[in-house]
């Protein structure tokens, strides 16, 4: 068997022919192997190392106006344990050998020199030598019962997991696990079922997590882990609970099942501590209240962060309950025309009964929903039932009507709507025209190439798009170009205020006169007296939408 | 001579999802591209080998170049499908390493005598299953090597 028919290797080297000859001895030396690459200069050399992954490297010293001794360092970066890396010289030079030494190579070999049996041999040297390097590396790193990452190095990582998460401003949780009835297993079953149960746990743990999230085996039964990137509070609870829900499912040992179940504690960087240990401290005490409050929970080390999680993570729950029953209702506004007080459109807006008589505060939900999933889900669900409404209108008879929807940003940073949107509308081709789409300049979109695409596809479908909220986000005349906007609605703040204040006034008016010259339409919302509605008559706006004309209604 | 070659289908027959998880996961560990699938006992094996039933969909996939075989499993255990896989001429050829807890000697000798290639007591921790799967992949480098009949 030949022992190195795996090996992928990179050969940098500018002159060919050398190369070639290289290539030749090689395999003279060591049979055929997976791989040989060449890469003919630094360039090159750079773009391969960052692509690929290779076994042994050979560098040429002399790359032009480059050294191959740069390349050592962006090799090494790569690896926890880099492979052998051989430098290769025209020239018997011993300051280049000790440069090379000192950089990290693990040979230095002379082209000239260069012999079948002299490739073979550094070939196995440094081989062996090493897996004995990467043996010992993976022994200070890792556990080897369950193949997690053990104490020393998950402290490393839980310091890096802090420098990262100041600059990036994300904050990540601590969570200490430790098993509830791991002494009884032990002590019944014996050792070696323990073992068994902590590497089964081991990989249900990493299986549950992502493949961001750190996962370590600290000793004896105690696991802990770093669940990183999470956007809020209430993602936390999520996360833990899918990890509780692996003990759900009894674990076989020894050809019994054992049921097992774990205590969690809970500590967040920043909100508990900005310090490392503290961190491991706080949820080290959150673990044992867990412990204390009858074991198989979890407990976040702030209290009041912990209510408020769990209060958030319910109204998702039920949330994702009412749209998948159907719970959420439109309720419809009129848009009427200035000029003759005619009904051009209706505005949908979401309602989500709470008990008998009341709803949900839809502002509340949907900064819930926002910051989860369910934006997308309530989304699809608005568009559908808006489409399904103008379908009953026109099934009636009534073909004049059109709807407004409200969407998310977050609906365009994926071709998901888009394409449920251009589904629906092969189906029902006259959809289209009868459909604006708002979209909010609180939150506002990213003005990227794809989001322009996205918008710019429905576009041409027929879609209308108006901003909604307009004056007091952060968007600017930029949003107004990048994306094909036909409308404008001036947020009710503003609409409010006319009467009380010079300054309102005045910007109602600009935009009026920004909406005439970029030939978009203006409505003007939260219209609630004759006063504000002649105020804007005389401003020449032409549409508005309000109480004054109609609270939004069932239809 | 082995850059033509791809790799064989593994495939695992055992009823602990624990399990099915742990060799997946060293096959990843030890950096083994191989494919692998599973099945929960051996009447799902035999339909499987058959592509039968639930696996009519991989009738044209070739059969798997080696199976991990657990023998203590519900409904149709190791040994009963062990005999039936070694009655069938399609089939008997399919290398078989049985994987098992047990120690039992009387388990070794029957089943070296049903033609099993190789008897593995799972290693309980991590690094040692990355091993053993590391130590056979060789053995699975001959298998594909082999020229097909």
């Amino acid at each position: 068997m030949n022992n190195y028919s795996r090996l992928k290797i990179l050969i940098v080297e500018d002159d060919e022919d050398d190369y070639i000859l290289l290539r030749e001895l090689l395999i003279e030396a060591i049979g055929e192997v997976d791989t040989i690459c060449w890469a003919e200069d630094f360039k090159s050399a750079q773009v391969k190392i960052s692509n690929e992954n290779f076994d042994f490297y050979f560098l040429d010293n002399r790359l032009g106006a480059e050294l191959g001794l740069d390349l050592i360092a962006e090799i090494k970066q790569h690896y926890e344990t880099a492979p052998p890396i051989i430098m290769l010289s025209g020239i018997d030079d011993y300051q280049t050998d000790l440069d090379a030494m000192e950089k990290g190579a693990d040979d230095y070999l002379v082209k000239s020199e260069l012999t079948p049996h002299l490739l073979e041999r550094t070939f196995r040297y440094s081989l062996k030598s090493k897996g004995f390097e990467a043996k010992l590396a993976k022994l200070a790193h890792y556990d080897g019962l369950t193949g997690l990452y053990n104490r020393s190095l998950f402290n490393e990582l839980l310091i890096k997991a802090t420098q990262q998460s100041k600059r990036s401003g994300k904050q990540f949780a601590l969570v200490t696990l430790d098993l509830d009835n791991f002494k009884f297993i032990n002590d019944n079953y014996g050792h070696p079922a323990g073992d068994q149960l902590l590497t089964k746990i081991a990989r249900r743990l990493k299986h549950v997590t992502r493949s961001s999230d750190i996962v370590a085996r600290l000793g004896g039964d105690e696991f802990s882990l770093l669940l990183k990137d999470v956007k809020n509070d209430s993602d936390f609870v999520t996360l833990v609970e899918n990890i509780m829900a692996i003990f759900q499912k009894p674990i076989q040992i020894s050809s019994k099942s054992v049921a097992v179940s774990s205590s969690i504690g809970i500590a967040i960087y920043p909100t508990d501590t900005h310090i490392a240990s503290e961190l491991i401290d706080y949820s080290d005490r959150a673990m044992y209240q867990a412990k204390s409050n009858g074991r198989n929970s979890y407990s976040f080390y702030n209290q009041e962060l912990h209510q408020k999680a769990i209060i958030k993570h319910q109204l998702e729950l039920e949330l994702y309950s009412a749209i998948e029953n159907n719970k959420l209702l439109l309720y419809f506004q009129p848009i009427v025309s200035l000029i003759n007080d005619e009904i051009v459109s209706y505005e949908a807006l979401l309602r989500w009964p709470d008990g008998e008589n009341g709803f949900h505060n839809t502002e509340e939900f949907i900064e819930v929903a926002e910051e989860s999933h369910l934006i997308l889900k309530i989304g699809d669900w608005v568009f559908q039932h808006a489409c399904l409404k103008l379908e009953s209108w026109h099934a009636q008879g009534i073909t004049d009507r059109h709807i407004s929807i409200n969407a998310s940003a977050n609906q365009f940073n994926s071709d998901d709507f888009t394409e449920l949107v251009k589904k629906y509308i092969q189906k029902v081709p006259y959809l289209a025209n009868k459909l604006t789409i708002e979209l909010t300049e609180r939150k506002p979109l990213d003005i990227t190439e794809k989001t322009i695409n996205r918008l710019q596809v429905l576009s041409n479908l027929g879609f209308k798009f108006s901003v909604d909220d307009f004056g007091i986000g952060h968007s600017s005349i930029s949003y107004l170009r990048a994306f094909p906007m036909n409308s404008i609605k001036i947020d009710k703040s503003i609409v409010q205020n006319i009467i009380n204040s010079k300054e309102d006034l005045a910007l109602c008016t600009a935009i009026i006169a920004l909406g005439k010259a970029l030939s978009l339409s203006v409505i003007a919302e939260g219209v609630e007296t004759k006063e504000i509605a002649n105020i804007l008559k005389s401003l020449a706006c032409p549409y508005a939408q309000g109480y004054l004309y109609s609270k939004p209604i069932p239809l | 001579m082995s850059e033509s070659l791809t790799p064989i289908t593994i495939h695992m027959c055992d009823d602990d999802p624990d399990d099915q998880l742990l060799v997946s996961d060293a096959l990843e560990e030890a950096r083994l591209g191989n494919p692998i699938d599973f099945t929960n006992n051996g009447k799902e094996l035999l339909q499987y080998l058959n592509r039968e039933g639930a696996f009519a969909h991989l009738i044209d996939q070739p059969l798997p170049g080696l199976i991990l075989l657990d023998l203590n499993m519900p409904v149709m255990d190791g040994r009963e499908v062990l005999n039936k896989i070694k009655q069938n001429e399609k089939f008997r050829s399919i290398p078989i390493i049985v994987l098992t807890t047990s120690k039992a000697e009387a388990d070794i000798a029957r089943t070296y005598e049903m033609g099993v290639n190789s008897f593995i007591i799972k290693p309980v921790s991590f690094d040692s299953l990355v091993e053993m799967v590391r130590s056979v992949s060789d053995y699975w480098f001959h298998l594909v090597s082999l020229p097909k009949k």
